[in-house]
């Protein structure tokens, strides 16, 4: 199950605790918690690595994506 | 993840695709050379603490135009299935419409009342000062964060949070005493209370022992520089040099050093520096082992600023000699720090070295007995000496 955040509110706290672990089966590999396909994609605020601004998904909308969560170890 | 870069490079010029990624590293710049090595001048996001809460990467997502995921780790580089099945495909948008931009939080309207408020109040607040914050409030975030594994001791998440915290503190001007261990020993609660959590896992063997090590981490780092060189460019620079533990390769053993090896100071007889001079902070990773098992010992020397003190290097290496207890093994008993080619010099130096616990041994923690040998001076009075330092190499032992 994936809790989605609504972000109309401004209030980080709501946007913040929908990010929660939740159960999933990943495709082909491994679990993924949190993750489910049909499901939105948590509207999660992060920082930028290039310049440090905060930004999310969100700011792609109307584009197709290829997300890729990893480290570079 | 290359291998999607490269495999789509057309789909992401003409606008078909755009890849976007997502960090779940202690050290974002890192990726960021990473990024510049492979070519790849996607956005990236940060999420250093895991806000996300994936338990393991790479994860790769396919996901619409309206936000919605339409596929988890599609078949890794199968872009002709990618495109028939998602890039072609139109899909509907969600009920209810889209997500709004995030917007900055008042982040003090945020903060629970002093002595009160949930958990999850405090992990709220202590995320919204992780992501909006910036490092200005990291020392409100860790607090925050103890204020959320306080009422809840099993507050994996709030614990790789807090642990995160401590050790950006510990790489920045504001470091505190303690950070870096605060930092191991919260990602070891959090690791005890959730096992098959491996970005908590995957942040102590980044600086844990080599028994432990899945591979080495940072061992890319050479190669991505020197490729980038020859490509004429600039190396991103790192903003914390990788070193030690995150370059060493996995071992399938221990193996101490047999070579002879002379104690520099058998008699004691070598002035002390009480740590006027030289500040000595040690590290044990993990904090605590089972019987037989290994950690890694990190000592890290600084010179004191108040006293203006700075390292002679006009004559020996820095040395360090660790005396274990029976049944105690060490790598090298005997250890060195190569001294700069400048006269005089204010790094901070760094020795790692590994620890193996006995198979049968009674004791629940060991202080292992060490001290260091350096030439200082200090600029106050103008005075250069040679002095000792004592110091323990502090580890748990679990019961089994």
């Amino acid at each position: 199950m994936v809790h989605h955040a609504r972000l109309s509110t401004p209030s980080l706290m709501v946007l913040l605790s929908v990010a929660v672990v939740a159960s999933g089966q990943a495709q082909g590999r491994g679990p993924t918690p949190g993750f489910e396909v049909g499901q939105p994609f948590p509207g999660l605020a992060l920082p930028r690595l290039d310049d440090g601004r905060t930004a999310s998904l969100a700011d792609f909308r109307g584009k197709k994506l290829l997300l890729h969560v990893f480290a570079s170890w | 993840m290359p291998g999607w870069h490269d495999a789509t490079k057309d789909l992401q010029a003409s606008g078909d695709l755009q890849m976007v990624g997502i960090i779940q590293e202690q050290h974002p710049d890192r990726a960021r050379l990473f990024m510049q090595w492979k070519e790849m001048g996607w956005p990236i996001l940060v999420d250093a603490y895991n806000l996300l809460e994936v338990p393991v990467v790479p994860i790769t997502l396919a996901i619409d135009e309206h936000g919605v995921i339409r596929q988890i780790n599609p078949r890794r580089g199968d872009v002709d299935r990618l495109q028939e099945t998602f890039l072609s495909q139109t899909f509907d948008p969600p009920p209810g419409g889209a997500d709004d931009l995030p917007r900055a939080p008042n982040l003090d309207a945020l903060r629970p009342p002093a002595g009160s408020g949930s958990a999850g109040a405090w992990m709220a607040y202590g995320d919204a000062l992780a992501v909006w914050g910036g490092p200005d409030r990291r020392d409100d975030a860790i607090a925050a964060y103890e204020s959320a594994v306080r009422p809840n001791a099993e507050n994996a998440l709030g614990h790789f949070r807090l642990g995160v915290a401590h050790r950006m503190r510990y790489d920045s001007d504001a470091r505190r005493d303690g950070d870096f261990t605060k930092a191991v020993e919260h990602w070891m609660m959090a690791l005890d209370i959730d096992p098959n959590q491996y970005i908590f896992r995957r942040r102590i063997q980044q600086y844990g022992p080599r028994l432990d090590k899945p591979y080495p981490f940072y061992d890319w780092v050479v190669t991505a520089r020197a490729e980038i060189e020859a490509r004429g460019e600039a190396p991103s620079p790192l903003v914390v040099e990788p070193r030690g533990a995150e370059f060493a390769r996995p071992a399938e053993a221990f193996v101490a050093s047999e070579k002879p090896e002379d104690e520099p100071d058998p008699r004691g007889r070598v002035l002390r520096d009480e740590g006027q001079f030289i500040t000595i902070e040690t590290t044990t990773v993990p904090p605590a082992v089972e019987p037989g098992a290994t950690a890694r010992f990190h000592i890290v020397f600084r010179p004191v600023e108040e006293n203006e003190s700075h390292w002679n290097n006009e004559a020996e290496d820095l040395a360090f000699w660790i005396d274990p207890p029976a049944g105690w093994e060490v790598e090298h008993r005997y250890l060195t720090v190569s001294i700069p080619p400048e006269p005089v010099s204010r790094e901070t130096r760094v020795l790692e070295v590994e620890v193996q616990a006995p198979e049968r041994t009674r004791a629940r923690r060991v202080n292992i007995p060490a001290y260091a040998l350096y030439y200082v001076c200090e600029d106050v009075n103008g005075v250069c000496m040679y002095r000792r330092q004592d110091v323990e190499l502090q580890i748990a032992v679990k019961r089994q």
